[in-house]
């Protein structure tokens, strides 16, 4: 694929002082960190201007962060204060740069790994890591935590 | 008993004829097949004709073959720059999940500016490395196959695509 595996001292993002991360999955251009935190990883979700990618109806078609979270939102999230594991509360958390949504990641809710975050890297592999640990120049900081009740994802424990 | 004078056949010379598909046929030749004879002077015209003819077809042959070579090292060109423009976006944006940040890097944008030349490679690409093109391709061809209800369905967009490049000829 003439793509690195994501490394640990990528100085694009914060694995190397915030505990690295875990490989989940094998790299794959079919769905991306959005569809993933949706639980979708079957179609690469975003709000392109050509109209090429999947979009949910009725959410604005829109790059910014307010039209993300107003696409979890159609899904049942809520915006909260706060990253930690609440119990029957599935968790999902935006990143962005400025007000451009880069990133997003969903909380693992049982398991070992319960409490760490789940992602998709674009087109590269999946990963478990601390929320923070994704931050960094390549999708800035979090900018968005949103719960909501019940539901897990089909994709919820991750293992590693 | 009246004897009769045989005029000699006028010789009109050599003259030229010429057929439907433009080539001077030398006269020596139809009387070659009449049956009439033949001098010096035709045959100087055959041999002269046939290397008309020869060189007529030299030429297209080498024109032929120079526009063929032409093609080929044009064509190694342009795949030989996507490849390299293709590596450095793959690279660049490999965690990128943003459509429109993928779209606009510096060596996707020149990848769509190459033209119509570039729609088989980025097929035949898109075919052997399955890699979001998707918006190159549109971007180029004004053209977008996949329906509505295959967005964002990475297989199927690639299937369309294919499917239209077959049917447009791009791609066998």
């Amino acid at each position: 694929m003439n793509r690195a595996k994501l490394n640990p001292l990528d100085p694009r993002f914060g694995f190397r002082s915030r505990g690295g991360f875990d490989e989940t999955s094998s790299e794959s251009p079919k769905y991306n960190c959005i569809a993933w935190a949706a639980g979708d990883d079957s179609r690469w979700w975003w709000p392109d201007s050509q109209n090429l990618y999947f979009w949910p109806q009725n959410s604005p078609r829109q790059e910014t962060v307010d039209a993300f979270v107003a696409v979890f939102a159609s899904l049942g999230f809520c915006v909260c204060d706060n990253s930690a594991v609440e119990d029957g509360y599935d968790k999902i958390a935006i990143f962005a740069k400025g007000d451009k949504p880069t990133h997003a990641a969903r909380q693992i809710t049982s398991g070992n790994q319960a409490g760490r975050w789940t992602s998709k890297m674009g087109k590269n592999i999946d990963i478990v890591h601390d929320l923070e640990a994704a931050s960094g120049p390549a999708y800035g900081e979090v900018r968005v935590i949103m719960r909501r009740l019940g539901s897990h994802t089909s994709n919820d424990t991750v293992s590693t | 008993m009246r004897s009769e004078v045989l005029e000699p056949e006028a010789d009109p010379g050599p003259q030229l004829h010429e057929p439907a598909w433009g080539v001077h046929e030398p006269s020596w030749l139809s009387g070659w097949v009449t049956g009439k004879k033949r001098s010096l002077t035709d045959a100087t015209e055959y041999v002269a004709g046939r290397m008309w003819l020869t060189n007529k077809v030299f030429v297209v042959a080498f024109h032929f073959h120079t526009w063929h070579r032409v093609g080929e090292a044009a064509s190694a060109e342009v795949s030989s720059a996507f490849n390299a423009l293709a590596l450095k976006w793959r690279v660049e944006t490999q965690f990128a999940s943003s459509v429109n940040e993928m779209a606009i890097h510096p060596a996707y944008q020149q990848i769509i500016g190459m033209g119509e030349k570039v729609v088989p490679v980025l097929l035949r690409e898109l075919e052997r490395r399955p890699d979001h093109w998707f918006w190159a391709l549109k971007a180029i061809t004004r053209q977008d196959p996949v329906p509505d209800e295959a967005r964002g369905d990475f297989d199927a967009m690639v299937a369309a695509w294919l499917r239209w490049g077959r049917t447009q000829g791009y791609i066998d």
